[in-house]
């Protein structure tokens, strides 16, 4: 027994010493945000241009008043428009295409121009097919798995990002068809508050709501290594078995996004820098250079 | 040896007057033949029996030539510089004795006293006719049979003496230093006397056998029965006396830290570690060594050891010379060394000695124990996370001996009992072995052969698992060539691996491997040419051969291709010449070149970068391809290893020191700390060697004869190469790992005090080191830069490090013991900000290392209770009752900010944030 108290201390001694602390607020750089994905898609693409800010704020300030483009290399160029927020939604409807590249050209307020690297469709690739498994994960835990199967069509279609959108049935648990409605209310009547209460049936039925949340995390893959370039059982999303989302009714929509091999490692730098698998090693963080730059 | 001498004996009752008339005279020439080879070749040619044993000669060759001269005399001629005496036994035989003279007449009263003789036994010295034969008792030898037997000199019957001369000299084993001040006695006479300064003594001793004993201050007493037959030398090879030692501090070099010429050196003696405090209880000579000044840890997590603000991968670990990459278990939290098989660790942190070269900053030279010739021992212990077993097992007495050493990790186990959830996915388990084979063959030969590997097996998700392994083999052959000339001559095997398995229900699965191994041999001689100068010389040649990266898919199911990265080879070389040179009574030096010199060779693809470009791979102008072994690029150049020590007073010296370096393998890690799945990587057409330069300078003081040792000494080291990363670099599989190299500039420097109390019930030492550690990249492409071409402070740059280590002996039995550290926080990257992007907030960074983490302060405490000392028991217990991290401060190891759900998190770790008990049970047989 002796042997397993102490190895009980030292399990502690590991794994419990992982704290939050509070960030202190550093001497900061406004810096502009550009947020921009071109694709195959025939829509109205949209770029989102936000600020920089301190750990103190607590909002995202929005660009508003630059000026953007996208400037194809067969000389053409597409304007795009704030809608508001900090969201630009080009001017026509289009689809980048194969064998054109694309620049995206922002002239921000106070004069300065950025230029992103010219870049190009690097290739397509389907999603074969999304399915719920019921499994355990790897802390054993009851759940279900959403995987996705897929291949790629043509060009280089190595290097994939994931973004889905969950929508969700919401039944209040403890709703009731009648309300109460407060009339007459006088604080500062003596001896006490008066008023007069009265049950009334509900107006709005808000017994059943739907939420739909975007993804915020960074899901990516490579098939580089693989001889198939075959994507199986790739899992996107995991519920656990009492998650509330999956209490009703659910449904995920995934898009799949074939990348290029610098956009890859940008974002799984930017992943990799902002989690932690590993107390002992973490991984040096440093200023992340993106495709754009002050031309 | 016994025997043939009782044989000659029987020989000498048998026969009397033998005639030599008419004696024949030949003509006989040799060249460059060893004594039992010329004899067999004046048997042979001129048609004589001799008889002999071959092991009463050395292998040392003679020449000679001769003419007109009779065989007796031709013999004597042979035998001129040997012990060894002849007979002529017959016509055309001779008998060869060693040492001993064969009598012809048996001596006065040999059969009691003659019957018509009045007077008593008359005094020998006085006898007219040959001397005394010497005659030795064969119970009193068998008596001291554990005690070496030595005969020397050869007797001559034509020059006898009441006493003779024995001189020689004595020199320490492990150093090889001459022993001044150790007197030679002996044991049932009481004649003795004492070595000098440069450990010579001369002894005159009466013929026959002699009990002779060796006593020093700290040196281990030897004994040895030499049978005396003429003047004659006799050299000692005295040990540390290390079971004298009952504490932390080293009596037994007194003074050393004051007259070693060399600077920068530190020894632990493994032994004498056993006391202080650690984690877990599992003692850990690397840790000690961090309490040492100049020797600093990035933190309870980190992999290596940082001396004197250079990177880890700048240390060379050697286990009896072979290199092992990695010696700790578990991200550097327990050693992966047996600490009952361990002897010491002696360290270079300065001026490294010739003999080594290729790492920058400090070599761990750890030796194991010689194994106990005489009786079976053993050494175990049961801790709260490893089991621990050495075995001494005696092969031949007084000869040679085999060390077994084995360790285990249960921790696994215990967590599979505990069947927690939580802890389901992350296990953790280690072990390693040890044997080494010692043998002395005689005494001018002397091997050993070391086999060590050991084992990590650790995963943190379920889907992966991580396993590395060191392996290390050496043989070392330590000759004695003459009494000035020694050599060791080592030939070492060496290899780190670890692979990464991944498995989930996919067609992803893999296996990731990597692999470096290297070969060496070396020899090296040390040549006494006066008492003023040493010489040591040799030449060291090295075979690198990686394994950069190999994978291949896991399971039927997976559709990894296999692939694997080009292997890189190479060839690192050193010729090295150095002299102890003894100016004056105060003045010496240590002087000394080593050439240092690395080819990478083929078989490879190079590819090669427009110069005035940043290096990726747009800017590659041409591959070039390479046949196997052809010469990719050679780099190398003089290293400079020079120390001098002015002795100011009988106990206060100065020392100073200059050396420069080169270093051609690195390792690649793109995490704060190391990791131990940092590949290492040699240099090639593009990734140039490491180089550095060291000032030192020290004031070394003892007080109170030698109960405190006081120094302080400072540093100055510039570094040039040293490599770095680009922002988010990928290194596992990356075939153009040159692209996201860096490679900077270094400088370190520290002024570094050591107070140690070596005598007395309280002992221990105080060590304080203000340091800083900077590194600049700089370059005039903007993605090769940090922190825009700025010095900036490394991750283990550590200002402030203070040490104290005491223990306290109250009784033989029971002792405390403390150990108090306390470090500036290391530095870290810290975020400026913060931007929304994909759904979520994340962090960006400007200068890298801007901030620093708390400081780091930790108390240990511990109790040790030995058994009782009865001296039939069985075996002989010691508890070792600790706790670390009494104060229970989370000494943070790292701070990094996360993304979760969307909002950034500032998160803190530490890796022993809690006090933690624990209790080793020793036992020793």
């Amino acid at each position: 027994m002796k042997k397993v108290f102490y190895i009980a201390v030292l399990l502690i001694g590991i794994v419990s010493c992982v704290e939050e602390v509070a960030i202190e607020e550093q001497e900061t750089a406004d810096l502009l945000v550009v947020e921009a994905t071109l694709t195959d898609e025939f829509k109205r693409h949209q770029v989102r241009l936000t600020r920089s800010f301190g750990f103190g704020a607590d909002s995202v300030p929005p660009e508003t008043r630059a000026q953007v483009s996208i400037q194809i290399n067969d000389g053409a160029t597409v304007p795009f428009s704030h809608t508001g927020d900090g969201i630009y939604i080009s001017d026509l409807e289009f689809a980048a295409e194969t064998g054109r590249s694309y620049e995206l050209i922002i002239a921000s307020p106070e004069g300065t121009v950025y230029r992103s690297s010219a870049e190009e469709l690097p290739g397509t690739a389907t999603i074969d097919e999304l399915y719920a498994v019921r499994e355990n994960n790897e802390n054993g835990t009851d759940g279900v798995f959403i995987y996705l199967d897929g291949s790629p069509e043509q060009g280089n279609a190595d290097y994939y990002r994931y973004e889905y959108e969950e929508t969700y049935k919401i039944i209040a648990p403890f709703w009731s068809p009648q309300d109460f409605l407060l009339t007459d209310y006088d604080p500062c009547a003596l001896p006490s508050i008066t008023y007069n209460l009265e049950i009334v049936p509900r107006e709005e039925e808000q017994q059943v709501c739907f939420q739909t949340v975007p993804s915020s995390r960074v899901l990516q893959n490579d098939v580089t290594t693989l001889s198939s370039s075959r994507i199986e059982r790739f899992p996107i999303r995991f519920l656990g078995a009492t998650d509330f989302m999956i209490s009703h009714r659910y449904s995920i929509l995934v898009r799949q996004y074939v990348q290029s091999p610098t956009a890859f490692s940008y974002f799984q730098s930017l992943e990799s820098f902002s989690s932690s698998e590993n107390v002992f090693n973490s991984v040096q963080p440093g200023f992340l250079t993106g495709n754009i730059q002050a031309a | 040896m016994i025997r043939a001498f009782l044989c000659c004996l029987l020989f000498a009752v048998g026969i009397s007057g033998m005639a030599q008339e008419h004696e024949e005279r030949v003509d006989f020439e040799f060249d460059s033949l060893s004594i039992p080879e010329v004899l067999s070749k004046f048997s042979a040619t001129l048609d004589y029996k001799v008889f002999y044993l071959e092991s009463w000669f050395t292998e040392d060759r003679i020449s000679g030539r001769y003419a007109d001269i009779t065989p007796q005399d031709l013999l004597s001629a042979i035998l001129k510089d040997t012990p060894v005496s002849q007979y002529r036994y017959g016509p055309r035989t001779f008998v060869l004795t060693a040492n001993s003279q064969i009598y012809e007449q048996l001596p006065d009263g040999f059969f009691g006293r003659p019957s018509d003789s009045t007077s008593p036994i008359s005094s020998t010295t006085e006898r007219p006719g040959p001397p005394a034969p010497v005659f030795v008792n064969q119970q009193e030898l068998q008596n001291n049979a554990q005690v070496e037997t030595i005969r020397i000199g050869r007797q001559e019957l034509s020059n006898p003496a009441s006493t003779y001369l024995l001189t020689g000299y004595v020199q320490e084993r492990a150093s090889g230093r001459a022993v001044a001040d150790l007197v030679i006695y002996e044991k049932n006479r009481g004649l003795g006397t004492a070595t000098d300064i440069n450990g010579y003594y001369e002894l005159r001793l009466p013929p026959g056998l002699n009990l002779l004993e060796s006593r020093s201050i700290g040196k281990e007493a030897v004994q040895k029965q030499v049978i005396l037959y003429n003047d004659g030398t006799l050299d000692w090879l005295v040990e540390e006396g290390v079971e004298e030692l009952e504490e932390v501090v080293v009596e037994a070099r007194q003074d050393s830290n004051v007259e070693e010429v060399i600077t920068g050196t530190q020894i632990i003696n493994a032994e004498e570690s056993k006391d202080i405090p650690l984690v877990l209880g599992e003692r850990n000579i690397l840790d000690i060594a961090a309490t040492l000044p100049g020797i600093s840890k990035a933190g309870e997590g980190a992999l290596g050891l940082n001396v004197r603000g250079g990177r880890t991968d700048q240390n060379m670990f050697l286990l009896n010379k072979a290199i092992v990459y990695n010696p700790t278990h578990f991200f550097g939290i327990f050693q992966a060394l047996n600490p009952f098989v361990t002897e010491q660790v002696e360290i270079y942190k300065g001026v490294i000695p010739v003999e080594y070269g290729g790492r920058l900053s400090a070599v761990f030279d750890i030796k194991t124990k010689d194994g106990s010739t005489d009786d079976l021992k053993g050494e175990g212990s049961i801790g709260p996370v490893t089991a621990n077993m050495a075995l001494e097992i005696p092969i031949a007495k007084d000869r040679s001996s085999l060390v077994l050493g084995g360790r285990v990790a249960y921790s696994d186990w215990i967590l599979r009992v505990l069947e927690n959830e939580d802890l389901n996915s992350s296990t953790a388990s280690f072990y390693d072995l040890i044997g080494t084979y010692t043998d002395r063959l005689n005494e001018n030969n002397r091997l050993k052969a070391t086999a060590y590997y050991s084992k990590d097996r650790f995963s943190i998700t379920a889907d992966s698992t991580f396993r590395y392994s060191n392996r290390a083999a050496s043989v070392e052959w330590d000759h004695r060539f003459s009494d000035q000339n020694t050599g060791s001559f080592t030939l070492t095997n060496s290899r780190y691996a670890f692979d990464i398995g991944y498995e989930a229900q996919s067609n992803t699965n893999f296996n990731l491997g990597y692999s470096v191994e290297e070969t060496e041999l070396r020899g090296v001689i040390r040549h006494r040419l006066s008492d003023q100068h040493r010489l040591t010389y040799g030449l060291a040649g090295k075979y690198y051969g990686v394994r950069p990266g190999t994978l291949e898919p896991l399971g039927q199911d997976s559709d990894v291709v296999p692939q694997e990265l080009g292997r890189e080879q190479g060839l690192e070389g050193g010729v090295f010449l150095s002299d102890d040179w003894v100016v004056s009574e105060r003045l010496s030096l240590s002087a000394g070149l080593r050439l240092s010199v690395f080819a990478a060779l083929g078989p490879s693809d190079q590819r090669e970068y427009a110069p005035d470009q940043p290096r990726n791979p747009a800017t590659v102008i041409d591959t070039l391809s390479y046949g196997s072994g052809e010469v990719i690029k050679t780099y190398g150049g003089p290293e400079v290893r020079f120390s001098t020590r002015y002795l100011l007073g009988p106990e206060f010296s100065v020392k100073a020191g200059f050396s420069n370096m080169y270093q051609y393998i690195h390792t690649l890690t793109n995490t704060t700390s190391v990791s131990p799945i940092d590949t290492w990587k040699l240099s090639d057409l593009n990734i140039r060697p490491q180089t550095s330069q060291q000032v030192t300078l020290g004031f070394f003081r003892n007080l109170n004869e030698g109960m405190f040792e006081l120094s302080l000494e400072g540093y100055y080291k510039w570094s040039q190469d040293v490599l770095d990363f680009k922002t988010g670099a990928q290194i596992l599989l990356n075939d153009a790992i040159e692209t996201e190299v860096i490679q900077g500039d270094g400088k370190a420097y520290g002024v570094e005090f050591l107070l140690k109390k070596t005598i007395g019930r309280l002992n221990g030492w105080l060590g304080y080191t203000y340091s800083r550690s900077l590194i600049r990249f700089d370059s005039p492409f903007p993605e090769e830069q940090v922190n825009n071409g700025e010095f900036f402070p490394s991750n283990y740059d550590q200002p402030h490090n203070l040490s104290l280590v005491a223990n306290y002996k109250f009784t033989q039995r029971y002792s405390a013991s403390l150990n108090f550290s306390y470090q500036t926080g290391r530095p870290v990257t810290y975020p400026i900000g913060q931007f929304n992007f994909n759904n979520a907030d994340y962090v960006f960074y400007s200068d890298r290392n801007s901030q620093r983490i708390p400081d780091y302060i930790r108390l240990d405490l511990g109790i040790n209770i030995e058994g009782n000392h009865r001296k039939n028991k069985l075996a002989h217990s010691f508890w070792t009752i600790s706790v670390y991290n009494v104060l229970g401060r989370a000494n943070p190891y790292s701070l990094f900010f996360v993304t979760e759900d969307g909002e950034v998190k500032a998160l803190q770790t530490s890796i022993f944030g809690i006090p933690i008990p624990s209790i080793t049970y020793n036992f020793k047989f």
